[in-house]
């Protein structure tokens, strides 16, 4: 009876590794003692990890700084509100900064969206090129980042896709697809992953601009342009349907 | 509610200070230094966005390193059914093969070379144990595999390391 008999690869290597129980341990050291063919088999997985642990350190060196999380997430509600409230004070007049209405009720994400969708103007999404490949490559990123396939985003029947983002609320990732309507007013289609109750399509308004809004218990979407409710209502059946 | 918190603080502190570790993991998956620098990025967004679903006070190194083997997986899947006319691998192994070879010189010293010629299930358990300094059962957790695999995996890579370096040598 050889003294390796039942001492299989990976138990040396665990034994090597420090992860092998007493018993094991006990056994290796044992049956090294007495079979060269174990000791063999030991020098065969033998690496030096020590060697490998400072190569890897180096590549530590090549890495890119993280994207910087905190600043943004509180920054960009920051811009946000201070946006919604140029709107406002723009709208109404200079000095007539009202903090009621629009301004007041900002506290959750469709509301920052709207706000900052009403920064948006044709201009904006003028010089945006429309090329679909490019299209594809974005609605995959920001898709993942949201956990929802986006594909389908793109076949919108009157509205064309300009642009897709990702932009952040909290700890949120929200995708933030840009649209122009035929009349180039731009529309915009945010995506969030929320869990939580399913409800069909609602009409109504945020930070004074017309939004179309549905959740499907696992994402919470909103359709928002400056455009009248039927026009916003029959556009937000496409998504509603095919994303 | 507390421990959500706390479990948010976490991963932002374990991004925000150990991002090149994860970063290297991701070079570790994808070989590539740019996917790397995308998978990272990604993987922070998601790991933020999803913080509720951690565990305060487990290891926000292991979760993040499932996020971004879940991310990376999914391109993966997403990229074979781009090529091929649908037909995606059923084994994730066969699945982590279709990717191309690590970009040249990404792996820089004689054993870290090594590593990147093995197969990408052999590579991704290096990463962690060797590299990363996971013990068996927390690797196992991250790659969804029996300890019994991991050990596999690694009993084999250290035979063919071990061979590569012995090869180069003469």
């Amino acid at each position: 009876m050889t003294a390796d008999e039942g001492i299989r690869d990976e138990d040396l290597t665990a034994y090597l590794d420090g992860e092998a129980d007493r018993d094991m341990s006990a056994r290796v050291e044992r049956a090294l003692a007495s079979d060269p063919a174990l000791a063999a088999r030991l020098a065969a997985l033998n690496i030096d990890r020590a060697a490998l642990a400072r190569d890897a350190e180096h590549l530590l060196s090549a890495a890119p700084h993280s994207p910087s999380l905190a600043a943004n997430s509180a920054r960009q509600i920051r811009v946000l509100a201070l946006a919604a409230t140029i709107l406002l004070g723009a709208v109404l007049g200079a000095g007539t900064l009202l903090l009621v209405g629009p301004m007041t009720g900002l506290q959750e994400w469709r509301d920052f969206a709207a706000a900052y969708h009403r920064l948006y103007v044709a201009e904006t999404l003028a010089p945006l090129p429309v090329a679909p490949e490019a299209r594809s490559v974005e609605l995959e990123r920001v898709g993942t980042a949201v956990g929802r396939q986006l594909k389908p985003a793109a076949g919108h029947p009157v509205l064309t896709l300009r642009r897709a983002q990702i932009l952040g609320h909290d700890t949120r990732a929200i995708a933030h697809l840009a649209y122009s309507s035929k009349d180039g007013v731009p529309i915009a289609l945010c995506v969030v992953a929320i869990t939580g109750t399913a409800h069909s399509l609602v009409m109504g308004d945020r930070a004074g601009i017309s939004t179309a809004e549905w959740a499907d218990g696992t994402h919470q979407f909103i359709l928002i342009g400056a455009v009248p409710e039927t026009d916003l209502r029959a556009a937000a059946r496409y998504f509603i349907e095919a994303v | 509610m507390i421990s959500r918190k706390r479990g948010e603080g976490e991963i932002r502190a374990e991004i925000t200070q150990s991002y090149n570790r994860l970063w290297r993991y991701c070079v570790g998956l994808t070989g590539c230094r740019d996917q790397a620098d995308d998978l990272a990025q990604r993987t922070a967004l998601r790991g933020l966005e999803r913080s509720g679903h951690y565990q305060a006070g487990t290891s926000p190194r292991a979760w993040l390193f499932t996020i971004a083997r879940r991310l990376w997986l999914n391109d993966l899947k997403a990229e074979a059914v781009r090529r091929g006319s649908g037909r995606v691998p059923v084994d994730e192994t066969d699945l982590q093969d279709l990717g191309p070879p690590p970009e040249t010189n990404i792996f820089v010293g004689e054993v870290f070379r090594a590593i990147g010629k093995l197969p990408a299930s052999q590579r991704e358990t290096v990463m962690l144990v060797y590299v990363e300094g996971l013990r068996y059962r927390d690797a196992a957790a991250v790659l969804d595999v029996p300890i019994g695999t991991v050990m596999s995996r690694l009993a084999a890579a250290r035979k063919r390391i071990s061979e590569t370096l012995g090869e180069e040598r003469d």
